[in-house]
C-alpha cells in the first residue's frame, strides 16, 4: 500500500505540476492516466522519492519515502521509461543490485527472462531496445518489492512481447505487491489492471478500482446512439457509450473500456464521471 | 513484505560498494597497471637525475586522481543511483572513501613501493632544493614534509578529485564532460590566483629595488633575490595547506549534502 497525502510539486516557482494530490494504492495492479505533460511521470517521480515534494508526503507502511531510507527504497523500485541499468548485463545486475532487495526471486527472474526468450548475460549493448526494455522488466518484477512503478512499460515492445509482459505481469504480481503503470497503450494490458486513476494537469481526478468504475459506468455498443450517455463515440461501426449504470444495463454492459473512460473523462461528462467514480469510495481522491 | 531488518551502516557502505563495483573495477585495474609503470619510470628519472620527467610523471599520477570519480558517471543511471536502497551516510562513506582513500592507494602504492626500494638522486624536495628559495635556510621540517613526493602527488590529487566528484554528483546531464571543463576552470581561477600573486609580490620587489633605490652590491643582490623568493614561498605554502585542508573539508560537505538531497 502507497499512500499519498495532500503531495503538491512544482519543478519552478509557480509552475505547479501536482497540485494537492490525496490518495491511496492498495495492492494490485493500478493503470495511472493522463494526456502528455499531465504530470504521471513526475507523479511515479515523487512516489519513487526521486523528486522531494514541496507539500506532502508520500508513504508506504508509514514509513516517508523522501526520508530515502534503506528500510523504505527497499521496498519500492520504478522502472523509468529511458533507465539505463549500471552494469553489463542482467547477470551482473543481480550480482551488484539485487541484493539490495530482500525480496528478490532468482527462479522468478529466471522464468522471466525465459518468457521473453533472453539470455542473462547477453550484453545490455547487443541488444535492441525493445529488448533491453524486456529485460528490465523481467529484472524489476523479480525484485519483490511491495510498490512497484513503471513508467510506459510496453514502450518498444513487440505485440508478442506485450502479451508475454502482461502473462509475466499476472504471474509475478504477488498478493501483496503495488504495481503502478503509466501507459498510453492500455490495450495492450487493459485486462490487468485492478485500478485505475486519472490525471490531469497534475490534478488527481479520480482513483478507482475496476470494481467501483464497473459499478458505477456502464460501457455498451450498439448499432444506435442510445439516449442519455455522458459518453459516446463511433468506432467501427458501432456507437460505443458511457452511461450511468442502472438496472437497465447492467446485463447489456461489457467490462470497462479504458480506451472510452479516458475519452469520457476528458468531455463534456467530465464532472459527471469524476462525481460518481469518487462518490463513497474507498480509493476516492480528493481533488480541488 | 515481511519486516527485514535493515542492515548496518558498513554493510550498507559494501552493498554500496557492490552496487558501483561494475563501474570501477576495470578503472581499478587500469590504475594498479599505470602506476607500476609509472613508478618503474619515476625510479628511472630519478636514478638518471632526469629532474622534469620525474615531476611530470608525478603529475600524471595526480591527473588519475583527480578524474577518478569520472568512473561513477560510467553509466546514464542517475536514477538508480539515487533511488539504491541504501542511506546517504553510507553512499556518502563509499563514494568520498573511494576518491580519496581507494584511489590514492591505489594510484600511489606501486609507485612508492619503488620509491623506497630504489631510491634515486631526485625527488620533489631536492628539486625544490636546487631553486634554492630558502636561501640558504634548511627547508622547515613541515615544508618538507610538503615536498615529500608521496604527500605532494596526494595534495595535488586528492582536492581536486573531490571537486570532480561533487561535480558528478551534482550535474544531471553530459556529466564526464561538464566535471572536466568545470575541472579545467577551477584549476585554472586557482593558477590564476597564485600567478596574480606572485606577480604582484615580483612587482612590489622591483619596485623596492628601483624606485627605493635599494643600494646593494653586486654580491648582495643573490642574497636580496633569494630573500624575496623567501619572502614569496611561505605564504603560498602556507596558504597552499590551510586552503587544503579547509577547501577538502567544504568540498566533502557539499558532496554529502548534494548525495543526500539530489534528485532526478
Amino acid at each position: 500500500m502507497i499512500e499519498l497525502q495532500n503531495l503538491s510539486f512544482s519543478y519552478r516557482k509557480g509552475v505547479v505540476t501536482l497540485k494537492d494530490v490525496t490518495t491511496s494504492f492498495p495492492p494490485g495492479i493500478h493503470l495511472l492516466l493522463g494526456e502528455n505533460g499531465a504530470g504521471k511521470t513526475t507523479l511515479l517521480e515523487v512516489m519513487s522519492g526521486l523528486l522531494r515534494p514541496q507539500e506532502g508526503e508520500c508513504t508506504i507502511g508509514g514509513m516517508d519515502v523522501a526520508s530515502r531510507g534503506p528500510e523504505v527504497m527497499r521496498r519500492l523500485f520504478f522502472l523509468g521509461d529511458h533507465m539505463v541499468f549500471p552494469a553489463k548485463n542482467i547477470a551482473a545486475m543481480v550480482r551488484c543490485h539485487a541484493s539490495l532487495y530482500p525480496g528478490f526471486d532468482a527462479g522468478l527472474l529466471k522464468d522471466n527472462l525465459d518468457a521473453f526468450g533472453i539470455d542473462e548475460r547477453c550484453p545490455f549493448t547487443k541488444m535492441s531496445l525493445g529488448t533491453c526494455r524486456k529485460a528490465q522488466l523481467a529484472y524489476a518484477l523479480s525484485l519483490g518489492v511491495d510498490v512497484l512503478l513503471l513508467d510506459e512499460p510496453a514502450n518498444g515492445l513487440d505485440i508478442k512481447a506485450k502479451q508475454t509482459l502482461a502473462n509475466i505481469m499476472a504471474s509475478s504480481v504477488g498478493e501483496n505487491q503495488t504495481v503502478i503503470v503509466s501507459t498510453h497503450t492500455v490495450q495492450d494490458l487493459e485486462n490487468l489492471f485492478d485500478g485505475v486513476a486519472l490525471i490531469s494537469a497534475g490534478q488527481l481526478l479520480f482513483n478507482a478500482s475496476m470494481d467501483s468504475v464497473a459499478s458505477r459506468l456502464a460501457f455498451t455498443a450498439s448499432m444506435q446512439p442510445l439516449q442519455g450517455s455522458l459518453y459516446c463515440e463511433m468506432r467501427t461501426g458501432l456507437y460505443h457509450a458511457v452511461m450511468e449504470m442502472s438496472g437497465d444495463y447492467a446485463e447489456a454492459a461489457g467490462k470497462p473500456d479504458l480506451t472510452m473512460l479516458y475519452n469520457a473523462a476528458f468531455s463534456t461528462a467530465r464532472e459527471r464521471i469524476i462525481q460518481l467514480l469518487n462518490s463513497e469510495h474507498p480509493l476516492s481522491a480528493s481533488h480541488s | 513484505m515481511a519486516a527485514v531488518p535493515v542492515p548496518s551502516l558498513w554493510q550498507q557502505v559494501v552493498s554500496v560498494g557492490r552496487y558501483y563495483w561494475p563501474r570501477l573495477q576495470s578503472q581499478v585495474a587500469w590504475y594498479a597497471i599505470s602506476s607500476l609503470v609509472i613508478g618503474i619510470l619515476m625510479a628511472v628519472a630519478s636514478h638518471y637525475e632526469f629532474g622534469v620527467s620525474y615531476g611530470l610523471l608525478t603529475g600524471v599520477l595526480s591527473l588519475m586522481m583527480i578524474f577518478a570519480p569520472i568512473a561513477f558517471a560510467r553509466y546514464n543511471s542517475r536514477a538508480m543511483d539515487i533511488t539504491v536502497p541504501a542511506s546517504w551516510q553510507a553512499k556518502s562513506i563509499f563514494m568520498i572513501g573511494y576518491t580519496a582513500v581507494i584511489i590514492p592507494f591505489v594510484t600511489m602504492c606501486l609507485p612508492v613501493l619503488i620509491e623506497i626500494i630504489f631510491p634515486g638522486g631526485v625527488s620533489l624536495k631536492t628539486m625544490m632544493l636546487r631553486m634554492n628559495p630558502f636561501g640558504n635556510d634548511e627547508i622547515p621540517d613541515w615544508v618538507g614534509m610538503l615536498l615529500s613526493t608521496r604527500l605532494n602527488i596526494y595534495m595535488n590529487g586528492v582536492l581536486p578529485a573531490m571537486f570532480t566528484l561533487f561535480f558528478v554528483v551534482t550535474f544531471r546531464h553530459n556529466v564526464v564532460t561538464k566535471a572536466i571543463v568545470w575541472d579545467v576552470v577551477v584549476g585554472a581561477v586557482v593558477y590564476i590566483a597564485i600567478m596574480a600573486y606572485t606577480v604582484v609580490h615580483l612587482v612590489h620587489g622591483m619596485s623596492e629595488y628601483f624606485v627605493d633605490r635599494v643600494d646593494l652590491e653586486p654580491s648582495e643582490i643573490e642574497a636580496f633575490t633569494d630573500s624575496m623568493v623567501h619572502d614569496m614561498m611561505l605564504p603560498i605554502i602556507t596558504g597552499t595547506i590551510v586552503g587544503y585542508v579547509v577547501t577538502t573539508v567544504v568540498m566533502a560537505v557539499l558532496i554529502v549534502l548534494k548525495l543526500k538531497k539530489r534528485q532526478i
